[in-house]
């Protein structure tokens, strides 16, 4: 980096702007800074292959099934779904009280779901998924195959889990709806998520570099096209807690990271926040400057299963997540970190991460930590808050 | 209470203020004697009328509603305004804008800081009130005092209102919306006298003189002081005028008035029907658009108000300010979360003043591809008041086009195998060397080293002077002796409103000669013309030939003062 357009990429600053990075000298290392642009839990689309009992049932057969169950008849049933959304009728329809208390009819089925019995939801018995092998077996049962590398022995049950929801499907390069929805939601709202990769001596391979992945104070913009803008500044958020340093290297213009916990402080919107075990990245590195790839790790099952369910019939019946069969289906599914009774407490994931280049900017200045602490701090809310603005957001 | 407010985009034009301060109080107007123009008429502009709105009413006032778009004429709006009427959809326009800001005026929000006495009775009419209410904001609508009979005719009307709505503030605010529609208000009216310091002559009235002389240093109506010294008559007194003009000058509202002038000169309202194929520049938008615009208006001010710099820096200078935004598209960070930082092109940078800033290259050239021609065309236009003619009706583009073709990566060797047709060289020639001396810079302002991965060359020739490359560019156009000229023949026609006359040449001789001798100062050059007796000279009756048109030839004479 020897002058200003030899910034053939967006180089991470240091504090007070000075150049993190020592241009000019032939044993320099690069550094490079993004910004998150798409995040979204990673399916695989196969087709019938994947899913050969067939998809879940969308919220109106299901919720029919269960008014059905509760011994309503054909007809009352019919007439209670008519307030469903898109039919003509309340927003607040009749049928919402009883889902929600479709247990036992009188505890919430949503922050309490075994107050009803497991409903069974359908599960990818495919063979292929994306995610990383993170228990290093390749001979285990619930074993995946990476559809493009062949690696063998990648565990993702949270893919199995959600994988023949519809809501979790569209063939590639189309986004599923419900990840495509929340990330168009994230992007505006949060501040963004910053990528630097520090280290690098050569683009295509760099034995050691050091990734860190933090949050901005600052939000994404967008494009013309409605893409996120590239080649944006972004402050990084100095709260302790967004900041996550992890080891890697390049290879063959891939970026691989070793296994560590990653934080990342989110938004209620999707999830309050992310706490991975035995993580990693795999991301190449494009010719233009992006990166795309995977993160993959075990995540706590429970506190996923509630990053849908906090919305209560809000995205059970807008996305089709019946929420008693998906806490059923998460805790079966759940592969790592027993408890003393055995149940495992972690589910293997992997999501699908895309960035483009940004300036990060590091700065200790009192007034920019003033900036996040007013703006980015996320701080404990109450159930019913994170509800409200979850209706809000969807116009209710 | 009717006042005048410091409009919010003023910024930092008080460091220059002591400089100017030694300048020129009271300094005799020694230039040639000129025959004068004619009085113009001339509609107000959507930045004027809106400015006017703020510094009458306050910037909480919202100007509801859309305008009818102004006419360039000459390389000016402020020229075009002089052959504007106004349509009946545009008067329908103006009424439901008047009507919007009139209901606002008498509000609970604002009637009691806009409306200087209460009523006896607020379920009836109060001429006295209405009086002071009307005659105060009348005149500073009308630029003048209203006369006897426009006075007693809108209190007369305010009060019927009162009497038949039972609300003394709804006939006031018919009394305003009727005010905002009158052509005493939406023109600008000039009006001519005999000078009785030279008989046989006209000179421009005391309140056309100071209508004059705040459009052009403030971009705005009158203000107290000003439609004051010109109820006294100090505006016909080489004194009363200069110490007006001093005062103005002074002001850090004349950075409002700098960034007038050169929002038309520029031709900012190009930038309300510029658009960029999204898909070729997806960085480009209206919000880049809106930035690019007050990113020049910033450098332009920053060096030519609060630093009281060299007009020809504007050319070469490397200081600017950034946004977030726009740093994304000159690819550098900006710090700062929201709003402006300054920046500074760092040595060895291809970018350096406003010709290489996104603003010029972007409004001037096509939707998916930069113009060597068009940038070239403009740049002879806006800064050396050259004229290129259009192109002829016949000429086939294609060539120049057709940006993939395998045999002409570069816009370079496009235009090279275009201008082998005869009819389309000659004005070629000037244009493109121009044009390709920027073509490191695509249509939406981003950087580029190659187009279809050939190098761009931007080392070229204008007028007989060589250079290497954009930044060598920067320096001939900082050096080229048009460019002064050019601006004080603008400036002029901008602030009378119409093209200099032929008679009026030597007299812009003497002022480029003393631009130069200022060390080009912009606001030094303001002051000299809104001093000068010929700023307000009215042509007299049977002396119309004196009105004939200055071309470019009679700015060759102008140019030889600077060289």
């Amino acid at each position: 980096m020897t002058g200003f357009h030899s910034f053939t990429r967006p180089l991470s600053l240091a504090a007070g702007l000075a150049l993190a990075a020592t241009a000019g000298h032939a044993s320099a290392s690069e550094t490079r800074g993004y910004v998150v642009s798409w995040f979204g839990v990673s399916t695989y689309y196969g087709g019938d292959s994947d899913c050969p009992d067939g998809l879940n049932p969308m919220s109106t057969e299901f919720y029919k099934r269960e008014l059905l169950r509760l011994g309503y008849s054909e007809a009352d049933a019919t007439k209670l779904l008519k307030d469903f959304p898109g039919n003509p009728g309340k927003p607040d329809g009749e049928y919402i009280k009883i889902m929600a208390t479709r247990g036992d009819k009188k505890t919430n089925v949503y922050a309490h779901p075994e107050s009803a019995a497991d409903p069974g939801l359908k599960e990818v018995k495919g063979t292929k998924a994306y995610g990383f092998n993170l228990d290093g077996k390749t001979d285990s049962p619930i074993s995946f195959t990476d559809p493009d590398t062949g690696e063998k022995g990648i565990k993702n049950q949270y893919y199995r889990t959600l994988g023949c929801i519809r809501s979790f499907r569209a063939p590639p390069p189309a986004h599923p709806t419900l990840a495509q929805a929340q990330w168009d939601v994230l992007r505006d709202e949060m501040p963004a998520w910053l990528i630097e990769v520090s280290g690098i001596t050569d683009p295509k391979n760099s034995d050691n570099v050091t990734v860190t992945i933090s949050r901005a104070v600052d939000h994404v913009s967008r494009d013309a096209t409605g893409a996120v803008r590239s080649d944006m500044s972004f402050k990084v958020d100095p709260d302790p807690r967004t900041h996550n340093v992890l080891h890697g290297s390049i290879k063959d213009g891939v970026l691989t990271t070793d296994a560590s916990t990653i934080r990342i402080v989110a938004d209620p919107f999707l999830i309050p926040e992310f706490n991975w075990k035995q993580a990693r990245l795999k991301l190449k590195m494009g010719d233009d400057g992006s990166l795309k790839g995977i993160l993959g790790g075990y995540h706590d099952w429970y506190a996923l299963y509630w990053s849908y369910a906090e919305s209560g019939w809000v995205e059970e019946h807008s996305a089709s997540v019946d929420m008693p069969a998906l806490y059923y289906s998460l805790k079966r599914n759940a592969d790592a970190d027993p408890d003393a009774t055995g149940q495992n407490q972690s589910i293997s994931t992997a999501y699908e991460v895309e960035a483009v280049p940004a300036f990060v900017i590091h700065t200790e200045d009192k007034n920019d930590k003033k900036v996040s602490d007013a703006g980015s701090a996320v701080q404990p809310r109450r159930v019913e808050a994170n509800m409200g603005g979850w209706l809000r957001k969807l116009g209710w | 209470m009717v006042m005048l407010n410091t409009p919010a985009r003023v910024f930092g034009a008080l460091g220059f203020a002591a400089a100017i301060a030694l300048a020129g109080c009271g300094q005799k107007d020694d230039s040639p004697v000129t025959k004068g123009g004619p009085v113009s008429l001339r509609r107000l502009t959507e930045p004027e009328y809106r400015q006017i709105i703020a510094d009458v009413f306050g910037t909480t006032i919202k100007v509801p509603g859309r305008f009818e778009p102004d006419v360039r004429d000459n390389g000016l709006i402020a020229v075009g305004t002089s052959r504007e009427s106004v349509a009946g959809t545009g008067l329908e326009q103006y009424d439901l804008t008047a009507r919007g800001i009139a209901a606002q005026v008498v509000d609970d929000a604002h009637k009691a800081t806009l409306i200087p006495c209460t009523p006896a009775k607020v379920t009836d009419k109060d001429d006295a009130c209405a009086t002071q209410f009307i005659a105060n904001t009348g005149r500073l609508l009308f630029r003048r005092p209203l006369t006897q009979d426009e006075l007693q005719t809108q209190v007369k009307d305010a009060g019927e209102s009162a009497t038949k709505l039972g609300n003394f503030y709804s006939g006031l605010e018919l009394s305003v919306a009727a005010m905002l529609v009158s052509p005493q208000f939406l023109f600008r009216q000039e009006v001519s006298e005999p000078d009785p310091d030279n008989k046989g002559e006209r000179r421009l009235d005391a309140y056309s003189k100071a209508s004059r002389l705040s459009f052009f240093l403030w971009d705005t109506t009158p203000d107290s002081d000003l439609l004051e010294a010109a109820a006294k008559g100090d505006l016909n007194s080489d004194d009363g005028l200069a110490k007006q003009v001093d005062r103005m000058v002074k002001s850090p509202r004349l950075a409002s008035g700098v960034r007038a002038y050169f929002t038309d000169m520029l031709g900012f309202d190009g930038f309300a029907s510029l658009a960029k194929d999204p898909q070729i520049y997806p960085k480009y938008g209206s919000a880049v658009a809106t930035d690019a615009q007050e990113q020049t208006l910033r450098t332009l001010t920053d060096l030519l108000v609060t630093n009281n710099g060299d007009y020809r820096d504007i050319f070469t200078t490397r200081k600017t300010y950034l946004t977030r935004l726009l740093g994304s598209v000159y690819n550098v960070p900006v710090t700062t979360s929201t709003g402006w930082e300054p920046h500074e092109y760092p040595e060895g940078d291809p970018r350096a003043g406003i010709l290489m800033e996104v603003s010029f290259v972007s409004l001037h050239s096509h939707p998916g591809r930069s113009s060597p021609t068009i940038r070239g065309k403009a740049l002879r236009e806006i800064f050396l008041c050259q004229k290129v003619p259009d192109p002829p009706g016949n000429v086939n583009f294609a060539l120049v086009q057709d940006t993939k073709n395998p045999a002409f990566h570069t816009a370079r060797a496009r235009l090279g195998a275009h201008i082998n047709q005869p009819t389309c060289a000659g004005c070629h020639k000037i244009m493109d060397p121009v044009g390709l001396a920027m073509e490191n810079f695509d249509s939406a302002g981003g950087f580029r080293s190659t187009e279809n991965d050939s190098p761009i060359v931007t080392a070229g020739e204008i007028d007989g002077m060589k250079f290497d490359d954009s930044v060598g560019f920067t320096k001939v156009i900082h050096d080229h002796p048009q460019a002064p000229v050019c601006l004080v023949n603008r400036i002029y026609s901008y602030g009378t409103g119409r093209p200099a006359t032929k008679d009026e040449a030597e007299w812009l001789n003497y002022q480029v000669k003393q631009f130069a001798a200022s060390g080009y100062k912009v606001p030094e050059l303001m002051r000299r013309i809104a001093g000068s007796k010929a700023f307000y000279r009215i042509s007299t009756p049977g002396t119309e030939a004196n009105n004939a048109t200055l071309s470019m030839a009679g700015t060759s004479s102008q140019t030889e003062a600077v060289k």
